[in-house]
């Protein structure tokens, strides 16, 4: 980076250093709170992407590369589903349907907060899925990445 | 209540004057800016909405649609001023 250049995107570079941390927020946000309000694991999943999206926008794809490594982008795109089938086959190994919650026998906790706790944790599941594969994309889709994922 | 509606209501005749510079605007920086225009009426009356018909969640449509928007513009400023939308 040339010494002009330092400059020349300053107002971008501090929206984003300010914006960043309060869309990743945001974003966990609507993770958590996705059962009541609009939302879920998919939107927050594409909205902390987004908050990753701004941040190559206004520093450049290698700030990106070196915050989302490839090894990060793998295991967090293979975790939602992994969580996914675990929780589905406990609820089998627990007597029940795949994917019926309220068999599983956690301790001290009603079939109905079982079901909330189990939703939840699939939901976080998807969430953390979206966020690695939409970034994955973003540094395909723009030649940004020097690998084939 | 009706201020809000008769508010909300001019909001959307500024948008729809907005969308003919969109669509007839000669040149890129006005469709970027017409664009930018659009989203920021839609936002205004999203959380309208939200207060018209009590409803809060409209607020959080209207804080991503915010966020959305901001990447938009600054991606097509960006395409406008380099040619490339990544550096």
């Amino acid at each position: 980076m040339k010494a002009e250049d330092i400059f020349k995107d300053l107002i971008v570079r501090t929206v984003a250093r300010l914006m960043v941390p309060f869309i990743l927020l945001f974003g966990l946000y609507v993770l958590l709170h996705g059962h009541a309000s609009p939302g879920g694991g998919f939107q927050a999943g594409v909205i902390i992407a987004a908050g990753f999206i701004l941040m190559s926008l206004a520093f450049n794809m290698d700030e990106l590369k070196r915050r989302v490594p490839l090894t990060f982008r793998l295991i967090t795109g293979s975790f939602g589903p992994i969580n996914y089938v675990v929780i589905g086959i406990a609820c089998i190994l627990s007597g029940g349907y795949f994917l019926q919650y309220g068999v599983v026998p956690l301790p001290s906790l009603a079939p109905a907060d079982v079901s909330a706790v189990l939703i939840s944790a699939v939901e976080i599941g998807i969430g953390i899925t979206v966020l690695g594969m939409v970034t994955g994309m973003i540094l395909s889709m723009t030649g940004g990445s020097d690998d084939h994922t | 209540m009706i201020e809000f509606t008769v508010t909300a209501l001019l909001l959307v005749g500024a948008a729809v004057l907005s969308l003919y510079r969109t669509i007839i605007g000669p040149t890129l920086p006005d469709r970027i800016v017409a664009v930018n225009v659009i989203a920021t009426c839609t936002i205004i009356i999203h959380v309208l909405i939200a207060v018209i018909l009590d409803q809060p969640m409209f607020v959080d449509i209207a804080l991503t649609y915010a966020m959305l928007s901001f990447l938009v513009t600054l991606a097509a400023a960006r395409y406008l001023a380099t040619g490339r939308v990544f550096v």
